[in-house]
């Protein structure tokens, strides 16, 4: 297992799917992590500027009308979007464990009944969902973040389920339960350990979803006030559109787009890396 | 073969069935009173006590449920304060404009996406498949609600072609022709925008499954036995490789939902997506729950469609299921 491990870690470092999005994804994280001594200023506080000054060596990515510093702002809209989808994510990959490992582990009725709630889920349109219940317990940014978690897990859910069933079926997991391995061990030392890489791809696509999320929600102003997001720099910005504020509206913007086509990216070289028959298709 | 289909209808229904019991339950459980949110923010007293009594809301919880679900059976979404009419007419009347919108983005979408993926497909592992792959990438990341504002502002702002939004100009002749000519002006920029990414999904889809259509070995015999490539390709690949796409199509409807949201928005395209936004906006909350409602049971509608669409096309499932 170490020497696997090591392999296809230099594996994952040799791929340019891999190495290229982490490139243009570092300002962004290191924006996220280092907010404090990267921002001049506050990103809530208004009027450290003139209104609606395109950018200059003060203000490098100009103000908003309210003379807010976009560019403090886009650097705590990192933060805000790495915590709504890391933190979402991580919930809807646990429901997606807790629905898709019993549902492939016991099959027959329990599958059945677990699928078709799958089913049911995944057919509903997530993103009036999440609307709807963001107008009915309120948007401040852990329901919020609750809330996409909690929407998240259905295709997760059906992807650990499929890898279960066709890992129990294995001659490995056959071996170790000859040998006498408790159906516990069996799950958690052979089976699921497996499971996780084959997941990894859809993970990066629900961190991809969460960050659209969160900032739609913002962008249609229903999000926390007292947090700053790339979705409220843009709908500050929508609003003065008519001026031609283009500033307000690339780099929030584009910020959006390099953290959703990082994490695409990676996806794809990930399940390049570790299905290559089928990916090459892709 | 009947057996899967009345499967797949018995899904669609309970699928709007648990739509319902859920909202009906999450009303239940959000904080406030039940009556309030069933009526909307800008109701008066006296309105909500009707609806607590129309409801049964002073009622133990079962019965509550029951008077819902057969509220709802009856075809009554609720009514809507703010806009002074039934819930349901209120999305009807907004029904078409949205049809008209998805319609033509599906359309577009379908079209241009299956071409990329046949050209990516034909000279597959080329720098011309790694350039439409990486474009179709950025497409798919791209967000709906800023691809419609950097479109505002380059097509609208700075280079005057198109208009900034709504659905068509104000003060035009009555002439059908004008109105047309003016509808189609303006719908343009909303179409490109919800286009975007599912272009991104089709050539993708296409693309794969070209390949994995050319390497089968009805190719290989097609070819040995002398039939032009260009004929393989519309006869055995195309057909094919196109297969899944209804599907796709089906369960992309549901994510499309999103994207119709932030278009409609952006363009102030009066659908039932911008519908929402003001909804929201009033916390109108019978339009926001008819609305889940609504597009739930017709998302859950069209995935019904698509498999019947799926069956008629594909006599190999039909076969298959029978036996």
């Amino acid at each position: 297992m170490m020497i696997r491990s090591k392999r296809l870690f230099r594996n994952l470092l040799s791929e340019r799917y891999v190495i290229v999005p982490f490139i243009i994804y570092s300002p962004i994280l290191i924006a996220a992590i280092f907010a404090e001594y990267i921002a001049p200023y506050h990103p809530l506080e208004t009027g450290v500027g003139p209104p609606l000054s395109p950018p200059t060596l003060n203000y490098l990515m100009g103000t908003d009308q309210l003379g807010g510093d976009i560019f403090s702002q886009v650097v705590y809209g990192a933060r805000t979007s790495m915590f709504v989808s890391f933190i979402s994510t991580a919930m809807a990959v646990m429901i997606g464990l807790l629905v898709g490992v019993p549902a492939g582990y016991f099959k027959g009725l329990v599958d059945e009944v677990l699928m078709r709630v799958t089913d049911v889920f995944l057919s509903i349109p997530s993103f009036i969902l999440i609307i709807f219940l963001v107008v009915l317990f309120g948007s401040d940014i852990y329901t919020l973040t609750i809330v996409i978690g909690l929407v998240g897990w259905p295709t997760l859910a059906r992807i650990v389920r499929a890898q279960i069933l066709s890992l129990s079926e294995r001659e490995f997991v056959l071996a170790v339960r000859a040998l006498g391995a408790s159906p516990l061990r069996t799950m958690f030392s052979e089976i699921l350990p497996n499971t996780i890489l084959p997941l990894i791809p859809a993970i990066m696509l629900q961190l991809g979803f969460a960050v659209l999320v969160e900032s739609g929600v913002n962008f249609l102003a229903l999000g926390d006030q007292n947090v700053m997001s790339w979705g409220r720099i843009l709908w500050m910005a929508s609003r003065s559109i008519y001026a031609g504020v283009w500033w307000g509206i690339i780099f929030p913007g584009t910020a959006i787009l390099i953290t959703i086509f990082s994490l695409n990216i990676l996806s794809d070289g990930v399940s390049k890396i570790i299905n290559p028959k089928t990916a090459r298709s892709w | 073969m009947w057996a899967e289909l009345a499967k797949r209808a018995f899904t669609s229904l309970a699928v709007v069935l648990i739509v319902v019991i859920m909202s009906f339950s999450l009303i239940h459980l959000a904080p406030g009173d039940p009556a309030m949110l069933m009526a909307g923010e800008a109701a008066s007293p006296e309105y909500v006590e009707t609806v607590r009594k129309q409801y049964g809301l002073d009622k133990p919880v079962y019965e509550q449920l029951a008077i819902y679900l057969s509220t709802l059976a009856s075809g009554n979404l609720g009514y809507s304060i703010t806009y002074g009419r039934p819930v349901l007419i209120v999305i009807l009347e907004r029904l078409p404009q949205t049809i008209l919108l998805v319609g033509t983005s599906i359309l577009l979408s379908f079209a241009i996406g299956v071409i990329l993926g046949i050209l990516a497909a034909k000279k597959a592992y080329s720098y011309l498949d790694v350039f439409i792959n990486t474009v179709v990438l950025i497409m798919f990341s791209i967000p709906a609600f800023w691809l419609g504002l950097m479109l505002i502002l380059v097509f609208a702002l700075y280079i005057p072609i198109f208009p900034v939004g709504g659905m068509i100009d104000i003060g035009i002749s009555e002439d059908p022709f004008a109105i047309s000519l003016s509808v189609l002006h303006h719908l343009v920029l909303p179409t490109i925008t919800l286009s975007t990414f599912f272009l991104a999904t089709y050539t993708r889809l296409t693309r794969a499954g070209m390949i994995e259509a050319l390497g089968m070995n009805y190719v290989l015999l097609a070819r040995a036995k002398g039939i032009p490539n260009s004929r393989i390709l519309r006869h055995h690949v195309l057909k094919n490789a196109l297969l899944p796409l209804i599907t796709v199509l089906a369960i992309q409807l549901g994510l499309m939902v999103g994207g119709v949201v932030f278009t409609e928005t952006v363009f102030s395209w009066p659908g039932v997506g911008s519908l929402l936004v003001q909804a929201v906006y009033y916390r109108d909350y019978p339009l926001v729950t008819g609305i889940f409602i609504f597009t739930s049971a017709a998302v859950s509608l069209a995935n019904f469609v698509a498999d019947l669409v799926y069956f008629m096309i594909d006599p190999r499932i039909r076969i298959k299921v029978s036996v």
